[in-house]
């Protein structure tokens, strides 16, 4: 089979842009570094800022290509693709206040931030198993990487130790189903897979098992229970930009797979799978959000509360309408401005410390008034609240639910099970919240906040509000993006 | 005779795995993993894919154990350190469950999986042409892919090496 290359590119675009970025970054490194080990690491910092602003606002450029098996650029991949690199730039304006503690890495950091960025945009072109492998290959790695990348830490440590042995068992998983849905289907193609699953006969077990598998190994990625143990440790170990991005960047690129396996190659046959989805989900919504209460440690609360946010994920997984879909893509972009912001104000209160225990946020109404109401604001869209833009992603992802409910009572279950998940999440974001107003700060002094970061929250925050009272032009892009895939 | 040949490597490679979990001594259970990864090339030489047999004996009984030697011999644990795998009922669950699935799946393969390779496909030249027409992308990807490894090892030893 040859490749076209003028379609390759077309395709491919962003992801080589992204490749050239890596390589001048690692030149410049080595050049303007001039012997030293670490290298100029602002000036590092400043061209992958440049480079990935151009290729963000190139991608605004991009119209959907007609793809192969080797990849596809529909308005879903697009969508995503924007998503990523979003993603990645609030990733490097975050690790800002932080990058000084990675004493011989601040160069490197930015370079493999690149690295995942350009393999999360490839996922969400994926046509076939193959792509999607190694993609999510070139993902995980680079976070292992980043996940130790404070190693004097032994806490950062365990955390990439973690990771990665969780990280291997799941590929083996993912490698092990591949091989049997090639087994039974003769393809790696995701249309020739679907078009085997949607024969019109029972599929056959090997490729039921297969599928599964794969299932399971994405599972890991966006932290659904039972496969979510992973999730708390590694999320508290590394540092905090890192958390970020895994919170928010790889969860997305296993949502984006996850997307493209249910709606597009089990397509119609998923229907068959409402049972398993819905049973996934509301053992992640009871774990995510029943763990969250007695935690002590702001990343790891954020690391049970992204696993209740998965279950959410997986609530729409199990509705597979194309509603729930749209949901989805308007659920991650709401999630990704939360988050970051949450993250963000992590940084900045426990920047004198290698720990976020819940006490630095302790009295944050005295110390930087701005910062609190960005955070209170930040934990009112995860949790739901209405003006945020938090409430209508879990307003979209119930309703196309509730349309599913009529003739289905597991999905009925799901819903009524997924309602009082929501006032369970209000009650320990409002934990939160109160430990802002209420407690006294051991450390009163002043926290001073720089320029840029301010933008930063304040984008952030700006964005969660309109969403929460303006959404249509961004739920009609989700639903082109969503409607790519059906 | 091909029937027999089969059972003897299906079996090796089975007995050896087992060897490799229930070994007490680390050294012990790296030795029987390259058994067992001998008997699967000896499998794959039996399904003409004769390329992956000889790449699974180079790299993966060759260098990679080797490292896992290595390191087992760094870490040099003392023999009261060692222990061997302890039973619990969750483990017995979760594996039970998967054989279930599993020899359920494999029960009923479909018939691609029967029909063997034909001759041709077991070549350097066929994977190759395959490789860089069909594969590119990811081909290409895993050449970043490893790129960014490299990158990233160096940072994380060059670090410790300084602290």
């Amino acid at each position: 089979m040859e490749i076209d290359t003028t379609q390759l590119f077309a395709v491919f675009g962003t992801e080589v842009k992204l490749a050239v970025l890596a390589l001048v970054l690692i030149l410049t490194d080595l050049f303007i570094g001039k012997g030293k080990l670490t290298g100029p690491a602002d000036a590092v910092r400043l061209v992958t800022f440049l480079g990935l602003g151009l290729v963000l606002a190139d991608s605004f450029t991009l119209v959907p290509v007609l793809g192969a098996d080797w990849g596809t650029l529909d308005s879903f991949a697009i969508y995503f693709k924007r998503f990523f690199l979003v993603t990645a730039l609030f990733i490097m304006g975050l690790s800002g206040p932080y990058e000084a503690r990675f004493p011989a890495g601040r160069a490197e950091f930015p370079i493999l931030i690149v690295f995942t960025t350009l393999g999360m945009c490839m996922l969400a072109s994926v046509n076939d198993f193959v792509t999607l492998f190694v993609g999510l290959e070139l993902v995980t790695i680079t976070l292992f990487l980043l996940a130790a990348f404070r190693p004097q830490l032994p806490r950062s440590i365990e955390a990439g130790i973690k990771f990665v042995i969780v990280g291997a068992l799941a590929a083996a998983f993912l490698v092990y189903g591949l091989a049997f849905v090639y087994g039974s289907t003769g393809s790696f193609g995701f249309a020739e897979v679907s078009a085997v699953v949607n024969n019109g006969e029972p599929m056959s077990g090997a490729l039921t098992f297969g599928l599964l598998m794969v299932l399971v190994g994405l599972s890991f990625k966006i932290g659904v229970v039972p496969f979510h143990v992973w999730v708390p440790d590694v999320y508290q170990g590394a540092p905090t930009p890192v958390t970020a991005f895994l919170s928010v960047g790889s969860k997305a690129a296993g949502v984006v797979l996850l997307m493209r396996v249910v709606y597009t190659v089990l397509g119609p046959a998923a229907s068959e799978w409402t049972t398993l989805l819905a049973g996934l989900a509301g053992l992640t919504l009871i774990m995510g959000n029943l763990g969250a209460i007695p935690q002590k440690d702001l990343k790891r609360f954020l690391g049970y509360s992204g696993i209740a946010h998965a279950g959410f994920l997986m609530m729409a997984f199990a509705t597979h309408t194309q509603d729930s879909a749209t949901a989805i893509l308007f659920y991650m972009t709401t999630y990704l401005f939360a988050n970051i912001a949450a993250f963000l104000v992590i940084v900045v209160v426990s920047r004198t410390a290698d720990d976020a225990g819940f006490d630095r946020i302790n009295g944050l109404r005295d110390r930087s008034p701005f910062l609190a109401i960005v955070f209170i604001i930040a934990m009112l869209s995860l949790a739901g609240v209405p003006p945020t833009a938090g409430f209508i992603a879990k307003f979209m992802i119930l309703r196309a639910a509730m349309e599913q409910a009529m003739h289905d009572p597991a999905m009925m279950a799901l819903v009524v099970l997924g309602l009082v998940m929501i006032v369970v999440g209000l009650y320990y974001y409002l934990c939160v919240i109160k430990r802002v107003f209420m407690r006294d700060a051991k450390d009163t002094s002043v926290l001073e906040i720089s320029g840029w970061t301010k933008g930063l929250l304040l984008l952030c925050v700006l964005v969660i509000v309109v969403l929460g009272c303006y959404q249509a032009p961004l739920v009609e892009l989700a639903g082109e993006g969503a409607s790519s895939l059906f | 005779m091909e029937q027999l040949l089969f059972f003897l490597m299906a079996g090796g490679m089975v007995a050896a795995t087992l060897a490799t979990i229930f070994a007490r001594n680390p050294v012990y259970s790296a030795i029987f993993m390259i058994l067992s990864f001998a008997a699967t090339a000896g499998l794959f030489v039996m399904l003409d894919a004769y390329l992956i047999a000889v790449v699974e004996v180079l790299v993966y009984a060759g260098a990679i154990m080797v490292l896992f030697l290595f390191v087992i011999m760094l870490i040099n644990l003392r023999s009261d350190e060692l222990e061997g795998l302890k039973v619990n009922p969750l483990m017995v669950i979760a594996a039970g469950t998967f054989l279930g699935l599993m020899s359920k799946a494999v029960s009923d393969l479909g018939p691609a999986v029967q029909s063997r390779a034909n001759d041709l496909e077991g070549t350097p030249a066929l994977v190759a042409e395959t490789l860089f027409t069909e594969y590119a992308v990811p081909f290409e990807a895993v050449s970043l892919l490893l790129l960014a490894a490299i990158l990233g090892t160096v940072v994380l030893a060059r670090r410790s090496q300084d602290a």
